[in-house]
């Protein structure tokens, strides 16, 4: 028997079987069912009133009824004939206890396509988790949401492994987010044996931007775009760029590195003040041992928030990065050059004036703009969330 | 140029500018040793500090390096086969440890600097030595370890050596008594870490130390969790045993032979081949209080002569100290707390996983 905190739909304490059990009785809902874009937008409401947690704010721009209704479009589009989509049934979530937001973005995701959920949300979780959760936990506290809430248990554990061991046997599916060490470690726990496993591992991301198209750019906006890019989640969210190329003339991009990074800096004492000195130190400590293994050329205010490491060539790359304000920077001549240097642990690229698609076909799963790094989507490391999140039942008779 | 002449002064004795001047000199030929001698600390100096950097005009402008870096390279500025000696810094499990390179001739000089600094302190004799640790901390070469290390450094400064706790850590009274009645009316030295000598002495009874010397080290983490400042660890021990002259040093294995050591005034003291620059933590600009970073004249065999810590420390007086020790008198007050960054790869979920 092993007890653990609960957290949705109401704060205390039940067994990890208890848990189970309510939820698992919980009635069947249809994908995209109006109850769920209902409880969806009056979440979004609640999640935009959050000021004190700006990316809590912006997962609530997301799961407006607007959006969540091209969601739907887009579903019902890329649905086959011959057949009616149906949830999977109980997914169990494992959300990284360092990015707030991700435990709410999985689970409402999965709640719209009708599935019954369970979170594990770990007990170091921040503040901005804590309020998302108190958020949801008032909407489902609605009489008209009695289904969902049913349906929807976050609990908090340690690392005792019984609770986890239960769930998992008892899930559908689950989505394990956090890293290459916490999904090889949840692999070894058993699922059902009909039952799919999601996993999100280690990602480095980048940005690229071509020197000719930096000349004519906003300057401010493309450095306040890579602003909202790296540091919301002190560069630590694996979408967030790590690694500045420049592509085209190299005597050209060391002026406009100079330029970009004196916008930057300017936007980082002005809004995020002095790191704490831990972060420094260790950061110190890393930039140090990278100007030893690298082709590095020179590392920049190595003891700020913006440090910037300069590489002669991308080739040996490790793609290894301490958090903290921390870019890597080369240049190449042209994108083809870059393309070569793109590896299947490239998430997402932010580029500006530069090709998308070399990039994407050499192995990034996400080229977008800048300033658009961190947006939710459905579509992650190359899957459709929403059709991993349902099956297809195959209907080819009539009544 | 050897730091030789450095360790031939008395310990303290030099301060003000003349020590500056001399120390700059000895700092700046080191950086130019080690730069043509060991290719990683180039390649980090090139890119940290472009352009000139053997020539540095104050102790301040001295390049240095991360104390932490020795727990991730090898650095060192002699060949493979004259490593005389490789030391290593204590650490938890699963915590890489520093592995710092000695040649025969650094190794001479570095216990030569710490007897000047401890000869200062104890005399020439060698004294009665009564050890805050158990036997087997040195005799099991499988455990082997930066506090052996330290024990058996400081163990060439004594003689008749008894080890005071038991393999629990008990103190062994009636043995150490005995030995205590032994050396009646002598003067005695008494040496270990300063968590365990807390432990071993804060309730003692019937132990008799008042013509002892103490020497500790090893941080006070576990005691200022409890509370316990070096006020009251004074205190303290004065009330059980009578101890009145109590030292602790502030040293580490990357920079073993300059030991900082508390005076009379409870101040610690740079010994003349060394020195310390603090660091603002927001600006890294030199300061009166924040990130320590020290300077020693000695490391030859590895790039160890500037290098900045993690601790925090404030310096209290350069010179003016009442003690009438030279040099810089400095007040540490301990690591600097890791932080914990956000961020979607997250490791320590990975203990989900592991069966009961």
């Amino acid at each position: 028997m092993s007890i653990v905190s609960t957290i949705v739909p109401e704060t205390g304490r039940a067994t990890a079987e208890a848990v189970l059990a309510r939820v698992a009785a919980a009635p069947a809902v249809e994908p995209f069912s109006a109850l769920a874009v209902d409880a969806c937008d009056e979440l979004a409401r609640a999640l935009l009133r959050e000021r004190a947690h700006p990316e809590v704010a912006s997962l609530g721009f997301w799961l407006r009824r607007a959006n969540v209704e091209r969601l739907r479009a887009s579903f019902l589009a890329g649905a086959q004939p011959g057949g009616i989509t149906v949830p999977r049934g109980l997914a169990f979530h494992v959300p990284p206890a360092n990015v707030d937001t991700m435990a709410l973005f999985s689970l409402t995701l999965s709640l719209l396509v009708g599935n019954r959920n369970i979170v594990r949300l770990s007990p170091r979780a921040g503040g901005a988790a804590a309020a998302t959760m108190a958020a949801l936990r008032r909407v489902l506290a609605q009489d008209r949401f009695a289904a969902l809430r049913e349906g929807t248990a976050v609990v908090s554990y340690g690392h005792e492994p019984e609770p986890t061991a239960a769930f998992s046997a008892a899930c559908d599916v689950r989505l394990v987010w956090g890293g290459d060490a916490t999904v090889a470690a949840l692999r070894s726990v058993p699922l059902g044996a009909g039952a799919k496993d999601l996993g999100f591992g280690d990602r480095f991301s980048l940005a690229a931007i071509d020197v000719e198209a930096y000349a004519i750019a906003d300057r401010d906006a493309l450095a306040a775009a890579l602003y909202a890019d790296a540091y919301p989640f002190d560069q630590g969210a694996c979408a967030s760029p790590k690694l500045l190329v420049w592509v085209g003339d190299a005597e050209r991009a060391a002026a406009a590195s100079d330029d970009l990074f004196s916008r930057l800096e300017r936007l980082v004492s002005d809004r995020l003040g002095p790191l704490p000195t831990g972060a420094v130190t260790a950061k110190l400590a890393f930039a140090f041992g990278a100007a030893i293994d690298l082709p590095v050329t020179r590392v920049r205010r190595p003891s700020s928030a913006l440090t910037v490491v300069t590489l002669a060539t991308l080739d040996g790359f490790t793609r290894e990065h301490p958090g903290a304000g921390l870019f890597f920077e080369a240049c190449v001549p042209d994108v083809a050059d870059l393309a070569r240097h793109v590896t299947r642990r490239d998430q997402t690229i932010c580029v500006h004036g530069v090709s998308p698609e070399p990039l994407a076909a050499a192995g990034a799963d996400r080229v977008v703009g800048f300033g658009h790094a961190l947006d939710f989507d459905h579509r992650w490391d190359g899957m459709d969330l929403l059709h991993e999140l349902t099956r297809r039942a195959v209907v080819e008779c009539a009544a | 140029m050897l730091p030789d002449a450095l360790l031939e002064r008395p310990a303290f004795s030099l301060g003000g500018a003349r020590k500056d001047a001399l120390l700059l000199e000895h700092l700046n030929a080191l950086t130019a040793h080690h730069r043509a001698a060991c290719p990683p600390y180039a390649r980090a100096l090139d890119a940290l500090w472009p352009g000139a950097h053997d020539g540095a005009a104050r102790l301040d402008e001295v390049p240095w390096l991360p104390v932490q870096l020795f727990k991730t390279h090898e650095l060192r500025s002699i060949p493979a086969d004259d490593v005389f000696k490789t030391l290593t810094s204590s650490g938890t499990t699963g915590q890489a440890r520093s592995r710092i390179f000695l040649d025969a001739a650094s190794s001479a000089r570095q216990t030569r600097a710490l007897a000047t600094v401890m000869s200062h302190v104890l005399g020439q004799q060698r004294l009665p030595m009564l050890v805050l640790d158990t036997r087997e901390t040195v005799s099991d070469r499988r455990t082997f370890n930066a506090r052996a290390a330290g024990i058996l450094g400081m163990a060439m400064f004594g003689r008749d050596h008894c080890y005071a706790l038991d393999a629990d850590l008990t103190l062994r009274t009636d043995e150490v008594r005995a030995w205590l009645d032994k050396h009646a009316g002598e003067r005695i030295l008494v040496f270990g870490f300063t968590f365990m000598v807390w432990e071993a002495l804060r309730e003692a009874v019937g132990i008799d130390l008042s013509r002892a010397t103490l020497i500790h080290s090893g941080g006070w983490k576990k005691l200022i969790d409890e509370a316990v400042d070096n006020a009251t660890f004074k205190r303290t021990l004065a009330t059980t045993t009578g101890l009145r002259d109590v030292r602790s040093f502030y040293g580490m294995v990357e920079q073993i032979g300059s030991v900082f050591i508390e005076c009379s005034e409870g101040h610690l003291h740079a010994p003349n081949a060394a020195d310390v620059v603090m660091r603002d933590p927001d600006t890294f600009e030199p300061a009166a209080s924040g990130l320590v970073q020290v300077l020693s004249a000695l490391p030859t065999s590895y790039p160890g002569h500037s290098l900045l810590t993690e601790d925090l420390g404030t310096v209290i007086t350069r010179d003016g100290c009442r003690c009438g020790w030279s040099g810089a008198a400095i007040a540490v007050h301990g690591r600097v707390p890791k932080a914990e960054l956000r961020g979607c790869s997250d490791t320590t979920a990975a203990g989900l996983a592991v069966a009961a």
